[in-house]
């Protein structure tokens, strides 16, 4: 009897994956087949549930047994012309005048016009736009992940397929002379696609802050206005142990975003950061694997703080990636002024706590605060102690205070 | 704003001004990503099949012919990549049923099936405004119980404002069958959104 309901396939090729009833109706109509469409000897139960679906398909009125599986694949197809509803004469001659009319119900006959408007009032019921709260939130990151998409297949070198096919050519001479073309054009537009990449990647990243700021918001509302912090202060570890000890590394702080989620990890991967991942290394994974996958500074979260986030500040909450950790990390010499290595040292989008995400150009802000450092080095950073080689910073500092801009990994 | 035609901006793509790519995307962004949205009747289906036909739309652009309208030709691919994406995702569409059979309404029978007449059904005058959250859910919940070539043939027609012939020529079936179609999926769409109409106005058992 399993077989008896199962729609057999269609031979409509548009009609794509055939659609299934629910459980409950497939019992139902399974029960009035084996009671040879006797609705009296379908089980109480079932009985309501089975009249209705077989009055749909027409089972009651038609009455023989045969081609009714048939019948009730064409049904579910969307090809039985039979069981579906009409439209009444009128309203499928408005129909056909609307459509002539350019979908518009006032250029239709009067005679036809009041059935014509009811056309209009069902298309404009079915493509009028989102509600507002849904549109907001995917239209900014849509477009940028699309244009992002096509820049990177433009990258690999998936171009557009030539308008025609270009006949084949056998002499040499065709040959080079057709490389010698496509290097001087390569050396010309190489300049102008790296341009067009960055500022592609740079509306990208901008998209992401727009992402981590609604992120920020929602955490702070759930979390009593605390700014995400998972981890239990560092002590005198270094907050860039990244990939070893999500306890002790800052950006299982900003990790915690992605988390529980109220951004996706994707979000916090720029796309000038080749090393950045977008999914989760695991599902219990609770920070970057290592610090090169990192495409976003954190505010450095020696201690919880609240109430710091919708507050009308400069203060910085998440920035470009940070070279100096990434230098000092290496023990390499840092250089306090040097902007974020994702948009190639050309500036960096700093989160501030106002939910704006400004292109700053160098890490120092107008007042002054450098975000790549807390205020007592910046104080005390001088050229003497670089040309030493003296590392100016180690990993453990904290912010000096409320209005210190100062992120890590 | 550019005011060039979507043709032009495809011209300019073509011949390098790899910037008006950004401006065909946002143009398009809102009446497409909403088609897709009601086509799959799943966001994520939605935005992967929009970024997918965009990307179709780059790599096919040296074969598009710029006499013809872009809009269809974007709708099309987009129509056709959400169809691969749930064929894919396996998704099978689910009807329920469990609604009242030709009381709410109908003024006849035929076979089984109902004549519908619009004039009987409540519809939001197109004057209406921006949805509601709930009345957009219901939308959604009559067209994901229409079957698919129903569906797509509707909203194609909708959102491109398309005659029947140029439906035709879009989707490459005969005339007639556009006609019946649509006329079906109406009277389907009719249908279905009175039944979550009605089941809406029923108070909570």
């Amino acid at each position: 009897m399993d077989e008896q309901h199962t729609p057999p396939p269609t031979a409509d090729d548009t009609a794509g994956p055939s659609p299934q009833l629910t459980e409950a109706d497939a019992r139902a109509l399974e029960a009035f087949f084996e009671a040879d469409q006797d609705l009296s000897r379908v089980p109480s139960t079932l009985r309501e549930r089975a009249e209705r679906a077989a009055a749909l398909f027409g089972l009651l009125t038609t009455g023989p047994i045969e081609g009714r599986e048939s019948r009730v694949s064409r049904v579910l197809t969307g090809t039985d012309t039979t069981a579906q509803p009409t439209l009444s004469r009128d309203d499928a001659e408005a129909l056909d005048a609307w459509m002539l009319a350019g979908l518009d119900a006032e250029r239709v006959p009067a005679s036809l016009r009041e059935r014509a408007r009811a056309h209009d009032a069902i298309a404009a019921l079915i493509t009028s736009p989102a509600p507002e709260s849904v549109s907001q939130f995917t239209r900014a990151h849509l477009i940028e992940r699309t244009v992002n998409r096509v820049a990177e297949a433009t990258d690999s070198g998936q171009m557009s397929e030539p308008a025609a096919a270009i006949p084949p050519r056998n002499r040499l001479a065709d040959f080079l002379s057709v490389a010698a073309v496509l290097l001087i054009a390569a050396s010309v537009l190489w300049p102008v696609m790296s341009t067009v990449r960055e500022g592609s990647r740079q509306a990208a990243c901008a998209g992401n802050m727009r992402s981590v700021a609604n992120a920020m918001g929602l955490y702070t509302a759930d979390n009593d206005q605390m700014l995400p912090m998972v981890t239990a202060g560092f002590g005198k570890s270094p907050w860039w142990n990244v990939g070893r000890d999500p306890s002790s590394s800052n950006s299982a702080n900003l990790y915690a975003l992605a988390k529980q989620p109220y951004a996706r990890l994707a979000d916090l991967a720029c796309p000038g950061n080749p090393r950045a991942i977008t999914v989760p290394r695991s599902p219990e994974a609770r920070d970057w694997g290592a610090l090169e996958e990192i495409s976003y500074s954190y505010r450095v979260m020696a201690h919880p703080e609240r109430s710091l986030w919708g507050q009308p500040s400069e203060l910085v909450v998440v920035a470009d990636r940070s070279p100096v950790v990434l230098r000092a990390v290496r023990g390499q010499v840092v250089f306090p002024l040097e902007s974020s290595p994702n948009h190639q040292g050309q500036g960096q989008h700093g989160l501030t706590a106002d939910g704006s995400a400004p292109w700053l150009t160098t890490p120092a802000l107008s007042s002054g605060d450098n975000i790549w450092l807390p205020k007592p080095i910046e104080m005390f950073i001088d050229m003497a102690a670089r040309r030493q080689g003296i590392d100016p910073i180690r990993g453990t500092e904290a912010p000096a205070g409320r209005q210190d801009s100062f992120v890590g990994p | 704003m550019d005011p060039r035609t979507d043709e032009k901006l495809v011209e300019a793509y073509r011949r390098g001004e790899t910037d008006v790519f950004r401006i065909l995307v946002e143009r398009y962004h809102d009446d497409l990503h909403r088609f897709l949205t009601r086509l799959a009747g799943d966001r994520q289906v939605a935005e992967d099949a929009f970024q997918e036909a965009f990307l179709q739309i780059h790599l096919s652009l040296g074969s598009f012919d710029t006499t013809r309208r872009f809009r269809p030709w974007l709708f099309t691919i987009a129509a056709n990549k959400a169809r691969d994406l749930l064929r894919k995702k396996g998704r099978r569409q689910t009807l329920e049923l469990s609604a009242p059979i030709g009381s709410a309404g109908g003024s006849g029978s035929n076979d089984g099936g109902s004549f519908i007449d619009l004039l009987e059904i409540e519809i939001p005058p197109p004057d209406a405004g921006l949805l509601s959250e709930e009345q957009d859910a219901m939308v959604q919940r009559a067209l994901d119980q229409l079957s698919e070539p129903l569906r797509e043939i509707l909203l194609l027609a909708y959102f491109q404002r398309l005659s029947y012939a140029q439906v035709a020529d879009e989707l490459g079936i005969p005339l007639g069958t556009v006609k019946s179609r649509l006329h079906a999926a109406v009277a389907s769409f009719a249908k279905r959104w009175r039944e979550v109409s009605t089941e809406r106005a029923r108070p909570a058992k």
